[in-house]
């Protein structure tokens, strides 16, 4: 009989495992920290400029707001509606494929602004990738080069002013395109120049005389963005893009100083 | 014939065994134990800890959610939805500034088939499409439903243009609202597409959890819908114990950080140097996980201030959103109309030192005493008007009715800061078979989960939570 009493043994133990109702305790996580001795809010805790993280330049605020609030109603009565058509009328590898074009094309300028920056390595990376995607890539269409080890990294002439000591100025939203600083504004005309006036593959040229070309890339331009206004569902949406902006780029900055 | 041929044999077998048991009964009871012991290990597996959700800490769960590998796998197949407005309850008369919220708006997913319809509500703060939204609504989307998500509402546009008071916070009202725009929405889609639904159901997550109980309750005594599942996900149960977890997470002790400043460049230090050592910036949900496995990790005390700062967002657009729409002149000047172009830096940082219990202070209380009538003679302390509105409000209002409502389910973490032991003995005393409780995942952190989605399913389905 001892097999019989040490199976009903454990028969018995499970029985009342299941039956009795197995309660998991709660576990307060708010035991495990540490707080401050004293009474009052880090966020109270001011003097003279409470929050000044999150101050930025803006002496052009009021017409900033103007625009940003122009830039929101372009985005959502027409940009998102193109964009929506745009996803349905194209399949997803041709939309890929032509992102890959134009990003083909900005290798130019960051190849520039590499050079610019006597950023070595970056350079030659970039003549790698210009090389790759124009040839095996079918002119851009696709992105090979990613695959074999050298993905796009964008510098801009923003970026090369940095290096050399241009702060940001103040900030400005652009209609239609957004927030910039006005360093980096004056950096993407002269990107843009520079890329009309080199002329890669004679694209550059075409895309800026012929609209067609120029709505494909209009299109391609904000498909590219990965941001939409109403990610930002709060009354202080300009506020937190401006904040945003900055620091993202103040962190793009710290990377090649 | 040829089935119960077959059949036959098996249960003669049976028969003889059974027999044969009064000769050897020694035997036969070690048999029946053994056939018992087997049968009922499964449940045992299932009731004790299995379940390898892979964040143990409940702060780090919150903030990064289910790594991507452990995440349910949802198909690739696209889903028929659109964003639809409400014209007729545009609300007039409201400040210019709010030009993009004036229209109350829902998303609809539709099935081209008859299915049946979910609603889904967004948790303190967020948008009908905020991410768990449109994560919840792919789940059920793939299962077979229309979808309907609603704002939470505590969420910019929902105050604005679907609150009646603007002063979102009493539960009560709140759901009322809801379940008002839940209706019209319903209108506006049959308006839009012929639907046939086959049933109604209703979900929730953290404070929209709350709001779906309510919702519930409104319906169960309305019936426009007569929902056949609702679960509640992570819902609140005291609010008492929710708001003070909440603004005590800004109360945390983290070495070098004693004022919002240094808090900011704290994180922003951090972030950079991962940055520059990685020479890429890509602010998305893997790099957050690769963040925090790197050697800039954080703190749990620091992961507590992200979360704390994260609410105090919430609570600040709220608080100013209100103000400005029910001309409170606590945080803006009185009469002092905002337009497109002014400044509303100012009002942002005053309205970040206000927490849910200064929200609750400024803008419910007075609101409770108006209705009431109570003149500044008769005023109870500030204290007793908190217990009020927190009773009135929380999940312990519908104790009784919830006892009974059996096509109301509820999951839960027992590691979980807006609750208590209080609050989590409520809801198994009050749901028992309905409850479906994990040792792990923190604040909706598990939401993602493969093991909490089949859960999820499971009870909307109908066979209820698979070993509760």
């Amino acid at each position: 009989m001892p097999r019989a009493g040490l199976l009903l043994l454990f028969f018995s133990l499970i029985v009342f495992n299941v039956l009795a109702d197995q309660r998991i305790p709660y576990a307060d996580p708010m035991d495990t920290l540490k707080f401050r001795d004293t009474d009052d809010e880090l966020l109270e805790n001011w003097h003279h400029n409470p929050m000044s993280f999150m101050d930025v330049y803006d002496p052009l605020e009021s017409f900033n707001r103007e625009v940003f609030a122009f830039n929101r109603q372009l985005d959502r009565y027409f940009l998102e509606p193109v964009m929506q058509l745009y996803e349905t009328v194209t399949p997803f590898f041709v939309r890929i494929g032509i992102a890959h074009f134009f990003q083909n094309l900005k290798e130019v300028s960051t190849l520039m602004n590499n050079l610019l920056q006597f950023e070595g390595e970056r350079a030659v990376r970039s003549v790698g990738r210009l090389f790759i995607n124009s040839t095996l890539g079918m002119l851009g269409f696709f992105d090979p080069a990613e695959s074999m080890g050298l993905p796009h990294h964008p510098n801009e002439f923003g970026n090369t002013l940095a290096k050399y000591g241009v702060g940001p100025g103040p900030y400005l939203v652009v209609p239609v395109i957004g927030p910039f600083s006005l360093r980096d504004v004056s950096g993407l005309v002269v990107d843009l120049v520079a890329e009309d006036y080199i002329d890669f593959l004679g694209v550059p040229a075409q895309v800026f005389s012929e609209p067609e070309l120029f709505a494909i890339y209009g299109i391609n331009y904000r498909y590219t963005v990965p941001m939409s206004y109403d990610d930002f569902s709060s009354p202080f949406s300009y506020d937190i893009i401006r904040f945003l902006y900055t620091r993202k780029r103040e962190l793009e900055v710290g990377i090649i100083k | 014939m040829t089935g119960r041929g077959a059949f036959c044999p098996l249960v003669l077998t049976d028969i003889v065994g059974w027999a044969g048991c009064f000769s050897k009964l020694r035997s036969c009871i070690i048999a029946i134990l053994k056939k018992l012991l087997l049968l009922l290990f499964p449940f045992y597996l299932g009731t004790s800890w299995a379940y390898d959700f892979p964040i143990r800490d409940p702060f780090l769960a919150t903030v990064v959610g289910t790594p991507p590998g452990q995440q349910v796998k949802l198909g690739q197949g696209t889903v028929r939805e659109a964003i639809l407005g409400l014209a007729d309850e545009t609300i007039k008369g409201a400040p210019g500034i709010f030009w993009d919220v004036m229209k109350p708006r829902f998303k609809l997913a539709w099935q081209e088939k008859p299915a049946p319809l979910i609603f889904i509500i967004a948790g303190t703060g967020g948008r009908f499409d905020t991410s768990k939204v449109e994560f919840l609504k792919k789940v059920y989307y793939q299962a077979g439903f229309h979808v309907i998500q609603i704002s939470s509402p505590t969420s910019y546009d929902f105050v604005v243009s679907s609150s009646r008071t603007h002063r979102p916070g009493l539960t009560r009202q709140d759901s009322e609202d809801i379940y008002r725009l839940m209706k019209a929405s319903v209108k506006r889609v049959r308006s839009f597409k012929k639907l046939e639904i086959s049933g109604w159901y209703l979900t929730g997550y953290s404070l929209g959890a709350l709001n779906a109980a309510f919702v519930a309750r409104i319906d169960s005594e309305q019936n426009a819908f007569g929902f056949e599942r609702v679960l509640l996900v992570n819902p609140p149960v005291d609010l008492r114990r929710t708001v003070d977890s909440l603004d005590r997470l800004l109360q945390v002790d983290v070495p070098g950080v004693d004022s919002a400043t240094t808090l900011f460049n704290h994180y922003f230090d951090k972030l950079a140097a991962y940055f520059k050592a990685h020479k890429s910036i890509d602010l998305d949900e893997p790099m957050l996980v690769q963040v925090m496995k790197s050697t800039y990790a954080m703190s749990r005390e620091e992961l507590a201030l992200l979360i704390g700062v994260n609410f105090r967002l919430v609570v600040a657009s709220l608080y100013f959103t209100s103000a400005v729409m029910t001309w409170d002149g606590k945080l803006i000047p009185g009469y002092f109309r905002l337009t497109r172009s002014d400044s509303r830096t100012p009002y942002f940082k005053r309205a970040m030192f206000c927490g849910f219990e200064c929200y609750i202070d400024n803008v419910l209380i007075p609101y409770v005493e108006r209705q009431k009538g109570i003149h500044s003679g008769q005023k109870k302390s500030l204290r007793m008007q908190r217990t009020f509105i927190f009773e009135q409000s929380g999940l312990p209002r519908l104790k009784t009715w919830l006892k009974r409502a059996r096509h109301v389910g509820v999951m839960h973490n027992v590691d979980d800061f807006i609750i208590d032991k209080k609050g989590l003995d409520f809801l198994y005393d009050t749901f028992r078979g309905r409850i479906k409780i994990y040792p792990l995942g923190g604040h909706m952190g598990n939401l993602k989960y493969h093991q909490n989605v089949r859960d999820m399913l499971s009870f909307m389905k109908g066979r209820g939570f698979p070993d509760a």
